[in-house]
């Protein structure tokens, strides 16, 4: 009877433990699927966010602002001459 | 009715055994006979090995993250794979229809495994490719450079469509700004093949490191319009100009021009070269500052000694003719610097004689600054045992000597640096500069500042006046040598200047070639632009 109990125990702690290592591998897999999707998200956040960085850098064009500036801000470039030093 | 049954068993016994045997020999052939091929098909299927190149890192200006010069942007190529195509007769029309290159590439080797059908495609391509819904045709995302400031462009360079480095910084820097890649083993599913079960590193790459220029992004821009005025206003063919801090070496603007957009995809490579740089040219009057200095540090004269400048436009010097552009009769060294009288200049050279030219490779003419950036022209002196009856005469004043505008602005770095020689500096490395033997005594440096404020005050150099401001400046107007002669009409007009207020110290050099106006000279066409430089940067620098 002990002999048998004793088998069976075995016998059920084995499997348990294949199926927790089953389901370890299974939760494994699913997690590293899950990071790899996040992981293309972000490639394409990157690329979007490298595009509107683009986008900046294009309406940075210093002689398009300065253009705009005289064009439509009616500002004119400054000489050292009209500059006056205030003292404290 | 036993017998039916027996014979029943064992036919569906023997059915088995037979299937099973066609099972077994199924899984000799796959197992055993057929491993090596069956292995390796699994391994193509189910394992990858991919190696990746970090992303190329940009390069910004000194005022770091905020001002790049070079970053990436995402930009669309277009393959196909010759060796899987599904409609050959539609894609090769439309090859040959839209993309002509390609199509005679493709005709070469019809069935090679992969081809570009072309690299950096234009918005209008890529639309073309996408109307055309052509199955073949596949669509790539690569990242190319950006430059956001293009008269940075030939001192930050450029990329091939590898992005490898192929010109400036990019090529510099090419093993800092691409790192080195990561090799990774990958046991993907071999369905999807987007995900992947196992990844093991097998190289460890390294990432890459930005570069951070010495070059100030706005006062390049001032600096390039100004350049861009005068050129326009005197119809020049070539100019360049450097602002540089002569205590520190680095360089605050490099301006060329004319150049090219590297952004737009078709360039001149010569248009995209750091003129300042790469191009030696004798520079005429503005030399004059460096025979004086020798001059002076042999004691063969003092400022003060009088020279007899002949009053005279022309005058012959041991059968030599010199000729000088205003007529001026005895005056002192320093007015002849002041002035810029070649006859002066020709006679304290000779009493030099052949230490004018140790002096002059003293200083650096005849040899590269040290710079890093690739390109650079050493000039060239024309050595003693080269020499003419005409050299010495010659080499005081600009001619049998060619220099960068480089080398200029670091000898002058050097007399605003109170005889203390400097390496000029483009990019930032957190080293600071080298404390070196000074070349000169402190009593000439001080005396050849003086004449160069003279020179600024009443002499060629007049129009470059700024008030609260320490001035020192000199111009050289040269004629360009022409097949063997020197062409009266094509000039070239440089000037050189030290811009000081108590601890501020700045170098400014630039030139302008080839104008089209007639009888232009260095202080109507180079000075007025050195003051106008001079002007922004003091504001842009906020030093009022």
């Amino acid at each position: 009877m002990k002999k048998n109990l004793f088998l069976s125990l075995f016998i059920i702690t084995n499997i348990g433990f294949l199926f927790l290592q089953i389901r370890k591998q299974m939760l494994f897999i699913k997690e590293s699927f899950r990071k790899q999707k996040h992981e293309r998200t972000l490639a394409k956040l990157e690329q979007k966010k490298q595009e509107i960085e683009h986008a900046m850098y294009l309406a940075q064009n210093k002689q398009e602002i300065k253009q705009y500036a005289q064009d439509e801000l009616h500002m004119k470039p400054i000489r050292l001459t009209q500059l006056k030093k205030v003292s404290p | 009715m036993r017998t039916t049954i027996r014979f029943n068993s064992a036919l569906i016994f023997f059915s088995f055994c037979t299937l099973y045997l066609i099972i077994l020999f199924n899984l000799f052939l796959i197992q055993i006979w057929n491993r090596t091929f069956f292995s390796s098909l699994g391994t193509h299927q189910y394992q990858l090995t991919i190696t990746q190149l970090p992303v190329r890192a940009p390069i910004y200006d000194r005022n770091g993250m905020a001002q790049p010069l070079a970053v990436n942007k995402e930009c669309v190529s277009a393959f196909i794979v010759p060796n899987k195509l599904g409609n050959k007769e539609t894609l090769t029309q439309f090859l040959q229809e839209h993309f002509p290159k390609a199509y005679k590439q493709f005709l070469t080797k019809p069935n090679r495994s992969f081809m570009y059908v072309k690299r950096r495609l234009s918005q209008d391509e890529i639309q073309l490719i996408k109307d055309a819904a052509c199955e073949d045709i596949h669509l790539l995302s690569e990242s190319s450079r950006f430059y956001p400031l293009p008269c940075a462009a030939p001192i930050v360079g450029f990329t091939d469509v590898d992005n490898k480095g192929l010109a400036g910084i990019e090529l510099q820097c090419n093993r800092d700004l691409t790192g080195k890649a990561t090799t990774c083993y990958l046991e993907k599913d071999a369905r999807s093949g987007c995900f992947y079960f196992k990844k093991e590193l097998k190289h460890a790459g390294t990432q890459s490191k930005p570069t951070q220029l010495t070059i100030d992004n706005n006062l390049q821009f001032l600096v390039d319009e100004e350049l861009a005025a005068t050129m326009k206003q005197y119809d020049a063919q070539e100019g360049a100009a450097i602002v540089m801090d002569p205590v520190t070496g680095e360089i605050l603007s490099l301006v060329s021009r004319p150049y090219d957009d590297p952004n737009t995809g078709s360039f001149d490579i010569a248009n995209l070269k750091p003129r300042g740089i790469t191009e030696s040219y004798e520079r005429g009057s503005v030399m004059k500052v460096f025979a004086a200095l020798a001059a002076l540090e042999e004691q063969v004269v003092t400022p003060q000694e009088i020279i007899d400048c002949k009053n005279s436009k022309t005058c012959t010097i041991d059968g030599r003719t010199i000729n000088t552009l205003k007529a001026h009769g005895r005056i002192p060294f320093a007015d002849v610097i002041a002035f810029s009288n070649n006859i002066g200049i020709a006679q304290v050279a000779k009493r030099l004689n052949e230490k004018l030219y140790e002096h002059y490779t003293r200083i650096g003419f005849g040899s590269k600054t040290g710079i890093s950036l690739p390109g650079e022209q050493a000039g060239l002196i024309n050595h003693p045992s080269n020499w003419s009856k005409q050299s010495i005469i010659s080499l005081s004043y600009g001619y049998e000597i060619s220099s960068t505008l480089l080398q200029l602005a670091c000898a002058f770095s050097m007399i605003a640096n109170e005889g203390h020689p400097i390496i000029p500096k483009l990019i930032i490395d957190g080293k600071p500069q080298e404390i070196r033997k000074p070349l000169y005594q402190p009593k000439t440096i001080t005396t050849i500042k003086d004449i160069l404020r003279k020179t600024t005050k009443y002499g060629t150099g007049w129009r470059f006046q700024l008030k609260g401001y320490d001035i020192m400046s000199k111009t050289g107007t040269a004629n360009l040598l022409e097949n063997g002669t020197y062409n009266q009409n094509k000039n070239i007009f440089t000037c050189a200047s030290i811009i000081e207020k108590g601890p501020y110290k700045r170098v400014i050099v630039s030139y302008i070639k080839e104008t089209h106006t007639p009888n232009a000279h260095a202080d109507t066409v180079a000075v007025p632009l050195q003051k106008r430089i001079a002007e922004k940067m003091i504001i842009h620098e906020r030093v009022i």
